[in-house]
């Protein structure tokens, strides 16, 4: 079956990526697909504008039809994409992970278009990983792993015990982690930093053995703070101190000598060499470290440390020399870890560590968190995913606008409590 | 109003603009009636093959070759006229020049899809394929004179202007340049076919998912380009009034560096024809009227080179800052007040 016959039986699938034009207007992104169905052959912007509009108001979106879908927030680009499939008759709408890139506010608003879509009679097939929304929006359940349907059946007898065990094959306990009791300075303290309308007063410390949580929405300084603290951006005001002295990050490479590692929010742009090896990507921060003596690259001795840590992070797959791009998310974002492990950082930054990623390779990464940390590292969580926060950090700080407005000890927290505070404005 | 400032095109515009007052100021020269014809003229190969070359970057492409093809096209066709005598209508021979070119651009398009290769690698090795094959089977004497239809069609003129010192007419074969950039413009702008190039250059996966015809459509482009380029050599023959078989090679990049300066992102998905004519503009006006302020032939090289250079960089530096644009958290305000969490 080509794409074509797909269409034309009335299926149509909503990327993760949305498959858009960047290129092009709101209106013709929406309409062309449908005009060429049609069999037109030359172009008719009035229909193309008409049938925008039309497909607009059937999910009751009011947007710009001359804009460019490029330029257009995430969650309009989506809404672009359900759009198009609509006008194409679709009897059957495919939706793969379509909120992984939506705040919560925006989900809510995907899942009543959603259940509008149903009430007119539409098929939807929701792919995801995420627990809430499946329980919140889906009637009917059918769990996969590596490949093999596990089980089918309606959401009732689905509960959130039975759901994970599926997911996983394994039980999944869910409970706080607490700061061993580990003796030790202060690692990193930042005082009082700030970048220019970004973020502004930021002061926290962290000890050995604490797994700090910083969390807030989408466009809350949270990302921009992260990379400050790797050094991807520069600090117009206040000070970072490591070990008491104070520091200066003005690169990667100051940030990386002085026992920084960053694992970046989008694994795809930033985190990994997508057609290079495994063991490439996890060496490429240390390659200097494994030359020979002519300053070759040392191939036996790389080898050797990527075995490692393939069985130490639970990486699957048959070997090293995969390229990454032939990897699951879960798994591609281990290698981004054991990339950043490899250096031997004392403070590890881990932004948004488990978007996209599935369940078991989530439970696995949190795991492996807490373990770094009472193995005595400094362990810095970003994310707005409440129940991983929870699960994940000993202490919780919550940023607002480009502040941290509040701090809490995690076991002041439930997952109501942290969902209220975040949204309340 | 706010939205003109904002369009690629008015820069460019600009440049042209700064470009004609600079030189005419220092030689008024520039601004005589004669000059301006001659610079249409001049344009009008060049143009034809930039037009067409614009749909194969719009489309995520880019083609080299569209030269050898053009010489390909120009000698075939005058040599075989050469030997032949021939004293028929004109639009024969231009058409069977536009078919030599039809055919090679079509092998160009047919490789590129059927192997799924860079179109740049597949299009740098049928360069020189062509017109090593044809240097190789057919020599490389130039045709010194050509028959007279061609040789009559070249001096027909449009229009002549004439003052004190010298005098210059914009030839009939002017109206091919004009005509391409029509038929390109119709196609990007008014036919399912364009929109479609658009859509492969935005994004090819996404084209493919949304069942665009992806691969005839690049077939198409190139065959197009190709077709073009055969135009382009018989014009520029009829043009010069003789055909050398080395002419020609080498101005692909003036040819990529004017549609590129006109807006046309080397990535793909975006491009005008209006653009393409700016772009055509700033090459033209560069490489013939340098001379005029006193910028020798080795220093023209150079001066163009840097036009080129600082035209290009301005437009990739204007897309590199809007996609770097972070949008900010807080606002001034926000920044000065005191948090109330």
């Amino acid at each position: 079956m080509t794409p074509q016959q797909a269409i034309d039986e009335g299926i149509q699938i909503i990327y993760q990526d949305f498959s858009i034009f960047p290129n092009l207007t709101v209106a013709e992104n929406i309409a062309m697909p449908s005009e060429r169905m049609d069999g037109k052959k030359f172009v008719d912007w009035k229909s193309i504008r008409a049938k925008a509009q039309k497909a607009l108001d059937m999910v009751n979106v009011k947007m710009d039809l001359d804009a460019l879908v490029g330029d257009l927030p995430v969650a309009d680009k989506q809404l672009v994409a359900i759009c198009r499939a609509l006008l194409q008759d679709a009897k059957l709408l495919i939706m793969d992970e379509p909120t992984t890139a939506l705040t919560k506010k925006e989900v809510d608003a995907l899942f009543k278009v959603v259940r509008d879509l149903q009430a007119k009679g539409i098929t939807i097939i929701f792919v995801s990983h995420k627990l809430e929304e499946v329980f919140e929006i889906c009637e009917k359940l059918t769990i996969l792993r590596s490949g093999e349907k596990v089980i089918e059946g309606d959401m009732a007898d689905f509960d959130r015990e039975k759901f994970i065990y599926y997911m996983t094959g394994r039980k999944i306990k869910e409970s706080y982690y607490e700061k061993p009791n580990i003796a030790g300075d202060c690692l990193m303290k930042v005082d009082n930093i700030g970048i220019k309308t970004l973020f502004k007063g930021v002061s926290f410390e962290l000890y050995p053995g604490e797994i700090l949580g910083i969390t807030g929405l989408l466009g809350s300084g949270r990302s921009e703070l992260a990379r400050a603290l790797f050094g991807l951006e520069q600090l117009t005001e206040g000070k970072i101190y490591m070990d008491g002295k104070e520091v200066v990050l003005k690169s990667v490479t100051d940030a990386i000598d002085l026992g920084i590692g960053y694992v970046p929010e989008d694994r795809l742009t930033e985190g990994l060499f997508l057609p290079h090896t495994i063991s490439r990507n996890i060496i490429a921060p240390v390659i200097k470290r494994n030359l020979t003596k002519s300053g070759m690259i040392d191939n036996k001795k790389i080898e050797g440390s990527v075995d490692d840590w393939i069985d130490e992070l639970k990486i699957k797959t048959p070997s090293g020399k995969l390229p990454a791009q032939a990897l699951s998310g879960g798994n591609q974002q281990k290698v981004v870890i054991a990339k950043w492990l490899e250096p031997q950082p004392r403070v590890l930054i881990l932004n948004c560590p488990t978007v996209g990623v599935d369940i078991g390779s989530k439970t696995d990464i949190q795991a492996y968190a807490r373990k770094l940390a009472q193995n005595g590292m400094g362990v810095i969580v970003i994310s707005d995913d409440i129940p991983e926060v929870l699960q994940t950090c000993s202490r919780v700080l919550i940023m607002k606008k480009g502040r941290i407005v509040e701090e809490h000890p995690v076991t002041d927290l439930t997952e109501q409590s942290l969902a209220a505070k975040l949204s309340e404005s | 109003m706010k939205k003109l400032f904002k369009t690629h095109e008015t820069y460019v515009a600009l440049t042209v603009i700064a470009l004609c007052l600079v030189i005419g100021i220092i030689n008024p020269v520039f601004f005589s009636a004669p000059n301006i014809v001659n610079l249409f003229r001049n344009a009008t190969v060049n143009g034809i093959m930039a037009f067409a070359l614009m749909m194969g970057i719009i489309i995520g492409g880019i083609d080299v070759a569209f030269p050898a093809v053009a010489v390909c096209s120009m000698y075939l066709t005058t040599k075989t006229l050469e030997s032949m005598g021939y004293d028929g209508p004109v639009f024969i021979p231009i058409l069977a020049a536009a078919l030599i070119g039809t055919l090679l651009g079509l092998i160009n398009g047919l490789i590129i899809t059927k192997f799924d290769l860079p179109a740049f690698i597949v299009t740098l090795g049928t360069s020189s394929l062509y017109h090593g094959l044809l240097v190789w089977l057919v020599g490389s004497k130039p045709v010194n004179r050509l028959e007279p239809p061609l040789e009559a069609f070249g001096k027909m003129e449009i229009f002549r202007v004439t003052n004190d010192t010298t005098s210059a007419a914009l030839p009939w074969t002017f109206v091919f340049m004009v005509a391409m950039a029509l038929v390109v413009w119709f196609i990007l702008n008014k036919t399912m076919l364009g929109r479609t190039i658009f859509a492969i250059g935005g994004d090819r996966t996404s084209a493919e998912r949304a069942g665009y015809p992806v691969k005839r459509t690049i077939v198409f482009t190139y065959t197009f380009i190709g077709m073009a380029g055969g135009l382009a050599g018989i014009i520029h023959a009829i043009q010069s009034q003789m055909c050398i078989p080395t002419d020609l090679m080498g101005c692909e990049m003036m040819i990529i560096a004017a549609v590129v300066l006109g807006g046309t992102t080397i990535s793909g998905g975006r491009g005008t024809v209006l653009g393409t004519c700016l772009g055509l503009a700033v090459i033209t006006i560069a490489k013939n009227s340098l001379i005029l302020v006193g910028i020798t032939a080795t220093w023209q090289r150079f001066v163009l080179g840097l036009i080129i250079v600082i035209g290009t960089a301005v437009s990739a530096y204007q897309a590199l800052r809007a996609s770097r644009k972070i949008a900010p958290v807080m606002t001034e305000e926000e920044e000065g007040g005191v948090v109330n969490g």
